[in-house]
C-alpha cells in the first residue's frame, strides 16, 4: 500500500512536470501569468479589464493563478510563475502577492517583467523605488487617494445627506488604510462632522461591536478596505436596520446594496495594468522605465433602491 | 523547480516537526500551533527591526525570540488545561484568541512589511538565485540534529510514551503535568520558528498569515505515516510529509489543476486511505 502511494504521487509529479514541459504555443502568442489572492467581485472586474484590453492588441493566452486566501499556496504559485520561465509577463493583483513576487523574483534574479495592480503605496512597500522607475522588473499601478479625494467625497455624501453631521467610520487597522484614516478624519475635521472610528481585525467583529455605536450616528462611511468590504453585507443590514445611509469606498458594493459610493471602476486597474503590459510585450520597453501610474477618475453612484428605502428623517435625506 | 520545491521544505519542517512531536507522538490537539506561528513571525520580525545593524546578532536574537514566543503561546495552552482545569481543546481556542489580541498590539494594525536590507537569512549568501537556502539547510539541520538529540533523551521517549500510554508513565511515577508543558513547549517553540522563517520570506508579516497551518501539519503527516510503517518515534514521518505535501501540491499546480477544490480532493483521497488502512490495522496518527 505504502509503495502504491509513493509511486502514484511520484507517476503525478513526472506527468506534471512531462505536461509542463511540453505544453505548446501558436507562433507570436504570448503567455500571461495571473496571480490573485482570492476571488471577489472588484477583483475578477480587474482580471475582465486586463484581458480585453490586451486581447485587442496582442495575441495572448492568459493562466490564472488562484491562491484562494490560502498563503501558502500564494507563495508555491508566485514560484511556480518565476521558475518555470514559460510566461512572457506576470499580472499580480493586489498588494500581498505583489510582496510575495518581488520578494521571490529579487531571489531567483529573475527578469519576467511584472505588472502589479491595485497596489498600497508601492513605494512605501518596498515594491518598487520611486513611481518614475521601479529600478527592478516592476512597474505597479496604484490609486490615487489624497485629501482632495476625502474632500470631494464628503463634498458628495453633503449634498446627498445635507444634515449629516456623525459619521462612523468602520475599518481594520494597517500600515495604508490608517493613513487613509487619517486623511478622512483631517476632512471630516475641517467640514465639521464628527468622525468615530471603529477599528476592526477579523470580518465577525463588525456585527458585534457596531450595534454600539450606531445609535448615535447619521451615517457609515468604509475605506476600500478588504477585511470590511468582503462583508459588506453584514454592514448594509444593520445600516437598513437602524436606517442609516452607508457610503462605500468601492462603486462594487453598491451591488451588495450601500446606500451610495465613490470610487474608480475596478476594470481601470486592470485596463491600466494592459497598457503597460503591451508597452512592455509589444514596444519592448524595460520594466523599470514603464513609469508606474495612478487610478483617479473616481465618480460618485447612488444605489437608487438603498437610498429610497432610508426612512430616518433626522439625515435629512433630500432625494437627488 | 526541484530546488525551490526543497526551499518550501525547509522552510515549513520545522513545523511538521513540532506537529509530529505534539500531534503525532503526544496525541495533542494543538490547534495553537497556528497562534505559535503567527507570534514567532510577529516577535521575530520586531527582534530583526530592532537589531537591524547586527545582522549576525539579529539571526540568533530573532529566531531565539520567535522561538520563545511560540514556545510561551505552547506553555499557556499547556497551564491553562493544567492550572486553569479547561479541556485542551477549550485552552487551544481560549490561547487563540488572546494571542491574536496580542499579535494585534505588537504589529500594530494587521500588516507590516519587512525591510529586506536588514532580512538575516541573506546572511550566507552564496547560491545564485537561491539567496537564503544556505541559511536555511544550516537552520534546519541545527534543529533537526537538536530534535533528533531529544527524541534519543529519556524525555523524549517519555514524550512519545505519553501519547499512547498515560498510564505507564503514571505507574512509573513520572509527571505528566511536566510532559505535557514540555512537549507543548518545544512543538510550538519549531512552530515559532517557521513563522518567523516563513515571514522573513515572503517579506510581511500579517495576522492571517498563520490560516490553514494546523491543516497543513496534519495533511503532511498523514502524507508522512502513509509511506512508512508505523514505529515508536520515525524521525522520517515529518521529513516525507512535509516533501510529499509540496511535491503534490507543486504537481497539481503543474497539471493546471484548479487548486480550489484541492482541499476536498485531499480530505476524500486521505479519508480512503485511511478506511482501507485501518480495515488491516490501525492507523494511528492522534488526530
Amino acid at each position: 500500500m505504502n509503495k502504491f502511494f509513493l509511486v502514484l504521487i511520484l507517476s503525478i509529479l513526472a506527468s506534471a512536470i512531462y505536461y509542463f514541459n511540453q505544453s505548446k504555443l501558436a507562433p507570436n502568442q504570448y503567455r500571461i501569468a495571473i496571480l490573485t489572492p482570492i476571488s471577489h467581485g472588484a477583483l475578477e472586474e480587474i482580471i475582465a479589464g486586463f484581458k480585453a484590453t490586451l486581447d485587442t492588441k496582442l495575441p495572448c493566452v492568459f493562466e490564472t493563478f488562484n491562491a484562494h486566501g490560502d498563503r501558502v499556496l500564494l507563495r508555491s504559485q508566485a514560484e511556480m510563475i518565476i521558475q518555470s520561465h514559460k510566461y512572457d509577463l506576470a499580472l499580480v493583483i493586489s498588494t500581498q502577492p505583489s510582496l510575495i513576487i518581488k520578494e521571490i523574483s529579487k531571489q531567483r534574479n529573475s527578469n519576467l517583467p511584472i505588472v502589479c495592480t491595485a497596489v498600497d503605496d508601492p513605494v512605501k512597500n518596498g515594491i518598487i523605488k520611486s513611481l518614475e522607475s521601479s529600478g527592478n522588473n516592476i512597474t505597479t499601478v496604484t490609486e490615487s487617494l489624497d485629501q482632495q479625494y476625502y474632500q470631494k467625497q464628503l463634498e458628495h455624501l453633503n449634498k446627498l445627506f445635507p444634515k449629516l453631521k456623525k459619521l462612523l467610520l468602520v475599518y481594520s487597522p494597517g500600515v495604508m488604510l490608517d493613513r487613509e484614516k487619517d486623511l478622512l478624519a483631517h476632512t471630516c475635521q475641517e467640514s465639521q462632522i464628527k468622525l468615530t472610528v471603529l477599528p476592526i481585525f477579523d470580518t465577525h467583529e463588525i456585527a458585534q461591536k457596531i450595534k454600539l455605536l450606531i445609535p448615535e450616528q447619521d451615517g457609515v462611511i468604509i475605506l476600500k478596505d478588504n477585511t470590511v468590504v468582503s462583508c459588506i453585507e453584514t454592514l448594509v443590514q444593520i445600516c437598513q436596520q437602524f436606517s442609516i445611509p452607508l457610503c462605500a469606498s468601492d462603486l462594487n458594493s453598491l451591488n451588495a446594496g450601500a446606500t451610495c459610493a465613490y470610487g474608480v471602476l475596478e476594470a481601470e486597474f486592470g485596463i491600466q495594468a494592459a497598457h503597460k503590459a503591451y508597452a512592455i510585450l509589444h514596444d519592448q520597453k524595460n520594466p523599470a522605465t514603464v513609469a508606474s501610474s495612478q487610478v483617479n477618475q473616481a465618480s460618485f453612484q447612488v444605489n437608487q433602491k438603498s437610498f429610497n428605502a432610508l426612512t430616518n428623517l433626522q439625515t435629512g435625506v433630500k432625494k437627488p | 523547480m526541484i530546488i525551490s520545491i526543497f526551499e518550501l521544505i525547509l522552510l515549513y519542517l520545522p513545523l511538521i516537526l513540532g506537529a509530529y512531536l505534539a500531534i503525532s507522538l503526544m496525541q495533542i490537539p494543538n490547534l495553537a500551533i497556528e497562534s505559535s506561528f503567527l507570534m514567532g513571525a510577529i516577535i521575530g520580525s520586531l527582534f530583526t527591526n530592532y537589531f537591524a545593524n547586527h545582522v549576525f546578532l539579529s539571526l540568533g536574537i530573532s529566531l531565539m525570540a520567535a522561538g520563545v514566543a511560540g514556545g510561551l503561546t505552547g506553555l499557556l495552552v499547556a497551564c491553562l488545561h493544567l492550572y486553569g482545569k479547561l479541556s485542551l481543546l477549550l485552552s487551544n481556542i481560549v490561547t487563540i484568541g488572546a494571542t491574536y489580541g496580542f499579535s494585534i498590539v505588537m504589529l500594530g494594525g494587521s500588516h507590516l512589511t519587512l525591510n529586506q536590507h536588514n532580512n538575516p537569512l541573506l546572511i550566507i549568501n552564496f547560491i545564485t538565485n537561491y539567496p537564503m537556502l544556505p541559511t536555511l539547510i544550516f537552520i534546519t539541520i541545527l534543529i533537526s540534529s537538536l530534535m533528533f538529540y531529544f527524541f534519543k533523551t529519556n524525555l523524549g521517549r517519555i514524550c512519545a510514551v505519553y501519547g499512547h500510554n498515560l498510564k505507564f508513565l503514571a505507574a512509573h511515577k513520572i509527571s505528566t503535568n511536566y510532559v505535557l508543558c514540555v512537549g507543548l513547549t518545544i512543538a510550538n517553540f519549531l512552530a515559532g520558528i517557521c513563522g518567523y522563517l516563513v515571514a522573513q520570506n515572503n517579506g510581511f508579516v500579517d495576522t492571517s498569515m498563520s490560516k490553514g497551518i494546523a491543516l497543513l501539519s496534519i495533511t503532511a503527516l498523514m502524507i508522512g505515516k502513509i509511506f512508512l510503517k508505523s514505529k515508536p518515534i520515525d524521525f522520517k514521518i515529518p521529513i516525507l510529509g512535509t516533501a510529499g505535501y509540496f511535491l503534490l501540491q507543486t504537481s497539481l499546480m503543474s497539471l493546471g489543476f484548479d487548486l480550489l477544490y484541492f482541499p476536498l480532493i485531499q480530505a476524500a483521497a486521505l479519508t480512503g486511505i485511511f478506511i482501507s488502512q485501518n480495515s488491516r490495522h490501525h492507523l494511528n496518527l492522534g488526530v
